[in-house]
């Protein structure tokens, strides 16, 4: 891992209407880390990915990125996000996660396609490439979401909740395939089951409007109190199946 | 049909104008359905009767008023819906109303009898000057330019604000000018099937053309083709029945999606039947 962070967030606060969501938020993201956000429903999480990728403004504080990468980061939405009332097949649905801010006035090239279909390939979702988005399963409408954000070729891929859709079987080749692509990208996951990532991970970030921010093994019992706001069950990494329980 | 009719000028603009009409029914129509902003349509065409009332009482052209009105109202409603001032629903009601209240009161300071009130409430393609009928091919060709050039962008803003935001695209320039080309569709609407209608023609193509394909683009093309048809098919009738011509050119088109989804229940029946 080197040294100088992709992203650096500073001090940053948001909410909405006068109610505060995040307060204070500090965290770096380095090249090919691997961060868990966790912490209670309403405490922040998706909120704090928003801010990152520009969709929502801070009140205060300061998102840095570096230049190389305002295009390249990609995003895997919860899925009930999109229109579904929108025509799209699955291919020109992946294509549109090749335009960004400096390109969108420019029709999509060879280049964008090749890519595309590679990323297709990659993600078993080929052979349905020329279905309707609003035809396909929940685990290839997730799948399609990935490729849609793996397409831009990005530098840092932000996934929410990318567990609770899938079954089981799709959770255990997702999670490989996260560990593939973290050779390449830095990845930050949001979830509220942070058990199926207890071996992958290399940092944890606790979000209940307050961050919590830990390497492997520094995750406590108090901190975890403190998020949650209640007593909970903490076991150690390595067996992954029983790393951290809500009560 | 005699082609003899064809030579008439009157019926030439008619002719010119249902082209205009349905070019921008096609490439705004498919965005305001898949969007969803068919109310938003709605209640910007009836603020051109505010504008078509001042135009009366000052004595100009009611078109320039209509299409000023509109534009600032689209401004409005896009301005709205990105400060989250007031609930959208709630100001387009009151748009809505406000609108014709506006174009009433200026109607009755006018002095005098005004002439074409009702062609402007119901359209009436038979009776567009060629002074209008430049005006409305400016408007389609800004209309026709925008959706070129922007395509991609509005694609993204219809189908995943969010991701286009986190893609970086102006989306807020994106929305507004999406308005106020919305605006401007209606205008050129206005004078083919009048301030009441102008929805219709602008969702039933359309609504036809999605039975036919899944594909955007190509609900676009269909959209264009299927509002000739239902213009040109309402225009005969009303030529020669001597019915008003926006009713005719709506219900030609209601009656064209009633027929399209008929015999596709019907298709699907009989494939189901023969299966079994």
């Amino acid at each position: 891992m080197s040294d100088t962070p992709v992203i650096s967030i500073h001090n940053v606060s948001f909410g909405y209407d006068d109610r505060p969501i995040l307060e204070g938020i500090s965290l770096d993201i380095f090249p090919k880390d691997f961060i868990l956000v966790i912490g209670p429903n309403g405490g922040g999480k998706t909120t704090l990915i928003k801010l990152i990728l520009g969709i929502i403004k801070p009140w205060q504080g300061a998102i840095q990125l570096d230049s190389s990468i305002a295009t390249r980061l990609g995003y895997v939405p919860q899925f009930s996000n999109f229109n579904k009332n929108f025509p799209i097949s699955v291919f020109d649905f992946v294509l549109m996660g090749r335009s960004h801010g400096q390109n969108y006035l420019k029709r999509y090239g060879r280049e964008d396609k090749t890519a595309t279909d590679a990323i297709l390939k990659r993600m078993d979702l080929y052979d349905l490439r020329r279905k309707e988005m609003n035809t396909l399963s929940g685990g290839q409408v997730q799948r399609a979401l990935i490729a849609r954000a793996l397409v831009s070729d990005p530098l840092v891929l932000f996934l929410d909740e990318p567990t609770t859709s899938i079954d089981f079987t799709s959770q255990i080749s997702l999670l490989e395939f996260l560990e593939d692509i973290n050779r390449k990208m830095a990845i930050l996951v949001i979830t509220h089951d942070p058990t199926p990532f207890a071996a992958t991970y290399q940092h944890i970030a606790c979000v209940n409007r307050e961050l919590y921010y830990h390497g492997q093994n520094e995750l406590d019992r108090h901190t975890l109190e403190k998020v949650y706001g209640c007593p909970v069950e903490l076991l150690g990494h390595g067996i992954p199946h029983t790393f951290l329980h809500r009560h | 049909m005699n082609i003899e009719i064809l030579k008439y000028e009157f019926v030439q603009n008619a002719l010119l104008a249902s082209l205009l009409a349905s070019i921008v029914c096609g490439l705004i129509g498919p965005f305001i359905v898949t969007k969803r902003l068919a109310s938003i349509s709605g209640g910007l065409s009836h603020t051109a009767f505010a504008g078509l009332g001042m135009a009366y009482w000052l004595g100009i052209n009611p078109l320039y008023g209509a299409s000023v009105v509109v534009i600032l109202a689209s401004l409005f409603i896009g301005y709205n819906e990105e400060r989250k001032v007031d609930r959208n629903d709630l100001l387009i009601g009151i748009l809505w109303a406000a609108g014709v209240a506006v174009g009433l009161i200026f109607i009755s300071l006018t002095p005098g009898f005004v002439p074409d009130l009702m062609s402007f409430l119901f359209g009436n393609i038979l009776t567009v000057p060629d002074s209008d009928l430049k005006i409305a091919s400016g408007l389609c060709l800004i209309v026709f330019l925008s959706v070129m050039i922007f395509y991609q962008g509005f694609v993204a803003i219809a189908l995943d604000e969010e991701y286009a935001l986190a893609r970086r695209l102006p989306v807020r320039i994106l929305k507004m000018g999406l308005m106020v080309l919305i605006a401007l569709s209606i205008v050129i609407l206005i004078q083919v099937v009048g301030i009441i209608l102008v929805i219709a023609l602008l969702t039933i193509p359309v609504a036809i053309a999605s039975e036919l394909s899944q594909k955007f683009r190509n609900i676009m093309i269909y959209s264009i083709l299927i509002g000739i048809f239902s213009c040109v098919a309402g225009l005969i009738i009303s030529y020669w029945q001597e019915l008003p011509s926006g009713a005719s050119i709506i219900l030609a088109g209601v009656f064209l999606l009633t027929l399209v989804k008929t015999t596709k229940k019907l298709s699907l029946y009989w494939q189901r039947k023969s299966r079994q």
